[in-house]
């Protein structure tokens, strides 16, 4: 394989309106080396792939690394089954795992039955990059997927715009366009990838343990299940001497949803449920979980044992997944470091 | 192999079965009936995606990756490669990698047909391409229940018996149902952090098995979190036969048998607190929950009796008097009682515990009315499973107290009524005045009524939270609950599936030899 000549955009959308394409992808181009330059800068392991003389050889080993969207923070506040999807469910600002979702119910109640439950992993940057090259075309999406009567103003304040808009805030209404929960960024996840890439040592032994790498180095929660995940996925590669990139399309992706555990009504398959709204079946962004058009309420889904009351309960079989390539094994002598202090 | 090798209960046993490599052996241990080579008409009999397809085509392979290829190439639709998944377990993944110990112990690959019905097909080996030990577990549509499978270089392949065996004197207990015993799928480390498997709590480092780590089953093995849902699914299918067979004309039949979960310990699952040791070793954090099911039967009274459970911030073991334990008891991970880490060290995810084994209350589940459908499953009310494991409350597995109920499980009992007559037995018999009995523990509950031994189950979980509180709060605390930790897993270490699979719990120089019980005021005591 080639070097990379630029950055692919997210599941390969092509949302652009009022302008070319070409004029979008480049603009997301631009914005995917804003993060990743310096972060393979500062790496000796991670490499940007649109870099010159940075080829990803066609035999380069593929590790996807994936996870629950359910935040797995939550699983430490409560030995409640309940109030443990309630909670996930009643903000978005709980749902850290670089996926959030939104529930669409039958009625105004807290306890109605769910139509649809939205799950997204689009990235804010990529709306940020796509509002600034062509407006028209973010209001559209916005006008499709969240509120036909979304307005310029409501997205973009004074013009610029708002990740975290009032029309992307809700847990509600199914109502929900893209990630907006500080962590849950791409910018974050490369930041991520570059820093996992020191072997950490404390007292001359090399840390390995996920909780315990991001403690050491500082890359955030240790209870939540993407970061210590991503960064022991990478630092294991690290460790071996491998050279390190991000799978193109770089982004985080909805890996599908599990079908173990999920008991739906007669006649009923999972493919009927299970909606890729966005992006390809591989590099999905956006999925729904419903009954073919919307014909009726999920009242009659019944998961791990219990019946379906929030979209939580469904967050727990969808994965989220990012991919890291590697090759040239033992070619890179990699950083090391004690854990910050 | 001679008769006399029959008599030994072993699951080793099944490797000295001799034979044509390409010819199937049926074994059971235990029941009697020596090796004998099952034919190919008796293949056409057997109703799983090994015997129907590979065995019926005269295939024999001799690897875990010949067996899902041979299924592919006989009966691609009985077990489809599309929804194959592997699996990480090995105690030694969790270890340095510069660890001698360091290793993967097994994969794990499974697929499945039926929605919501867990694996077809389970096979476990060690690597996927070279001869060895392969371990197989293939659903039996005709005669329900896992058929169990093996084969090691040079021996034919094994079929070891039917879930069904693991319920029938003689085999029951013997050969593959030693781990298996009510002849479910299993995973020991069920839940949340998954202890010795890969998850995304966990992850394997390519490091720690170099020569296997570019395989597709070591690349896209997924996580323990999805394991355990497959899991969860065959232990559903297997229970709603076995519950369905424990009724016929009316009467249930071997209720004892059936109702070892609710009184006994018929085996255990493993949980530990969702955080790694080398963080509690540190300091990093001043305390940590302990898992819930260390205290009580967590899975049955909260999710089959909808009874509150105290919430982690009363389970809050203190970091440094937990250390202190460790180091006073010499606790480490060993190898025949060789350290491998320093002392002190505990597992990987810190405070290791048996809890009640999911196979056995997902039985009582089942057996019981459904929160939303009152109507489905009334076999148990919920009234007669609070009321028996309200019984010695505090120690939800090994409890001597609750296992002593099960002396009024006598003969067939009638299934119209049977959770009245037999609360009504055991609430009525003579032992129930006696003070301090079992029987006059669970009395007081049941003779509450329907609702009113809810609320009495209810106060006392409340202020047995409280006292857990108060005890951990205090500053021997920590030291009190490792030793009742201690204590039930020097008991399970005895129990066959431990002395099969080596979990590494992290363990003293010598067993401590403490039999010791909780009080429902959460005091720490000797046992009798």
């Amino acid at each position: 394989m080639a070097g990379l000549e630029r950055f692919t955009v997210p599941g390969a959308l092509t949302d652009a309106i009022s302008v070319d394409q070409k004029k979008l992808d480049e603009a997301w181009h631009k914005k995917v080396a804003e993060f990743m330059s310096p972060a393979a800068r500062r790496s000796r392991s991670l490499y940007d792939p649109t870099d010159e003389g940075e080829d990803t050889p066609a035999d380069a080993l593929r590790h996807p690394v994936r996870w629950p969207a359910f935040p797995a923070t939550l699983n430490a506040t409560t030995n409640s089954p309940d109030r443990r999807v309630q909670i996930a469910d009643a903000s978005r600002d709980r749902q850290d795992e670089y996926c959030e979702w939104s529930v669409k119910r039958a009625g105004p109640g807290a306890t109605d039955p769910i139509l649809r439950v939205t799950f997204t992993t689009e990235l804010p940057e990529y709306f940020e990059v796509l509002h600034e090259s062509d407006a028209e075309a973010a209001l559209a999406l916005y006008r499709e997927h969240v509120d036909p009567n979304a307005s310029p103003e409501q997205i973009a304040p004074g013009g610029a715009y708002d990740r975290n808009n009032s029309l992307n805030r809700q847990t509600t209404e199914g109502k929900i366009m893209h990630l907006r929960t500080g962590p849950n960024n791409l910018s974050a996840a490369v930041s991520l990838a570059s820093d996992a890439t020191v072997l950490r040592f404390r007292d001359d032994t090399l840390v390995t343990s996920p909780q315990d790498l991001v403690s050491c180095g500082h890359f955030g929660e240790p209870l939540r299940s993407s970061d210590p995940q991503i960064a022991a996925a990478i630092n294991g590669l690290a460790t071996l001497g491998d050279k390190i990139t991000l799978e193109d399309p770089v982004g985080l992706y909805i890996d599908g949803i599990r079908p173990e555990g999920l008991e739906l009504p007669a006649g009923v398959t999972l493919e009927d449920c299970w909606h890729v709204e966005r992006g390809t079946a591989e590099h999905a962004v956006r999925a729904s979980f419903s009954l073919p058009e919307e014909a009726g309420t999920l009242k009659d889904v019944r998961v791990r044992g219990a019946p379906l009351r929030f979209g939580a309960q469904l967050a727990d079989l969808v994965r989220v997944r990012i991919v890291a390539l590697s090759h040239s094994r033992g070619s890179v002598d990699p950083e090391t470091a004690g854990c910050v202090a | 192999m001679g008769a006399e090798a029959v008599q030994d209960l072993d699951c080793g046993v099944l490797r000295t079965a001799e034979g044509d490599q390409d010819s199937l052996v049926r074994f059971v241990v235990g029941s009697g009936e020596p090796p004998k080579v099952v034919s190919a008409e008796e293949i056409g009999h057997l109703g799983d995606p090994l015997a129907k397809g590979p065995f019926a085509s005269g295939l024999f392979p001799r690897t875990a990756q010949g067996v899902l290829d041979m299924l592919d190439q006989t009966v691609p639709n009985a077990a489809p490669a599309d929804s194959q998944t592997s699996f990480i377990v090995g105690e030694g993944s969790q270890l340095p990698a510069d660890n001698p110990r360091a290793s993967v112990r097994t994969f794990l690959v499974t697929r499945t047909r039926v929605p919501n019905a867990g694996p077809e097909i389970v096979v476990a080996a060690q690597t996927p391409e070279a001869e060895g030990l392969v371990e197989v577990m293939a659903w039996d549509d005709s005669a329900g229940g896992f058929n169990y499978y093996q084969t090691t270089p040079g021996q034919p392949w094994i079929l070891a018996g039917n879930s069904a065996d693991a319920l029938r004197s003689g085999s029951a207990g013997a050969g593959p149902f030693e781990s298996h015993p009510s002849g479910n799928a299993i995973m020991k480390e069920l839940r949340l952090p998954w202890v010795h498997w890969k998850s995304f709590r966990a992850p394997v480092p390519p490091a720690v098995a170099p020569q296997i780590a570019a395989h597709p089953w070591f690349m896209d093995a997924i996580g323990a979190e999805t394991f355990e849902a497959q899991i969860q699914d065959s232990v559903r299918r297997w229970n709603r036969i076995r519950l369905d067979r424990a009724v016929t004309d009316d009467l249930v039949g071997d209720a004892l048998r059936l109702l070892q979960p609710l009184f006994a310990t018929p085996t255990v699952n493993l949980i530990s607190a969702d955080i790694e040791w080398s963080k509690v070793m540190r300091g990093e954090v001043d305390s940590f929950a302990a898992p819930i099911a260390f205290f009580l039967n967590a899975h049955a009274l909260r999710d089959i009796c909808g009874l509150e459970l105290p919430e982690p911030d009363k389970l809050q073991v203190q970091s440094l008097a937990y250390r202190e334990a460790l180091t006073e008891h010499g606790i480490t991970l060993r190898e025949n009682g060789e350290p491998l880490v320093p002392v002190p060290s505990d597992t990987h995810f810190a405070f290791l515990v048996p809890e009640p084994a999911f196979e056995d209350t997902e039985l009582l589940a089942l057996a019981a009315p459904k929160k939303d459908d009152p109507d489905e499953g009334t076999l148990l009310s919920r009234r007669l499973i609070g009321c028996a494991l309200m019984v010695d409350f505090a120690n939800p597995v090994l409890s001597e107290r609750r296992a002593a109920l099960a002396r009024h499980v006598t003969g067939d009992i009638p299934a119209d009524g049977f959770s009245q007559r037999l609360g009504d037995a055991i609430a009525g018999s003579s032992e129930a005045g006696e003070e301090g009995a079992p029987e006059a523990e669970f009395a007081e509950l049941w003779n509450a009524g329907e609702e009113g031994w809810k609320d009495l189950a209810q106060e006392g979980i409340a202020a047995y939270a409280e006292a857990i509180k108060n005890l951990l709060a205090g500053p021997e605390g920590a030291k009190e609950v490792f030793r009742l930790a201690q204590s039930r897993r020097e008991q399970v270490s005895d129990m066959p599936i431990h002395s099969e699979v080596d979990f590494l719990f992290a363990t003293p120089p010598a067993k401590l030899g403490e039999r010791l019980r909780m009080s429902p005021g959460a005091q720490v005591l000797p046992v009798g």
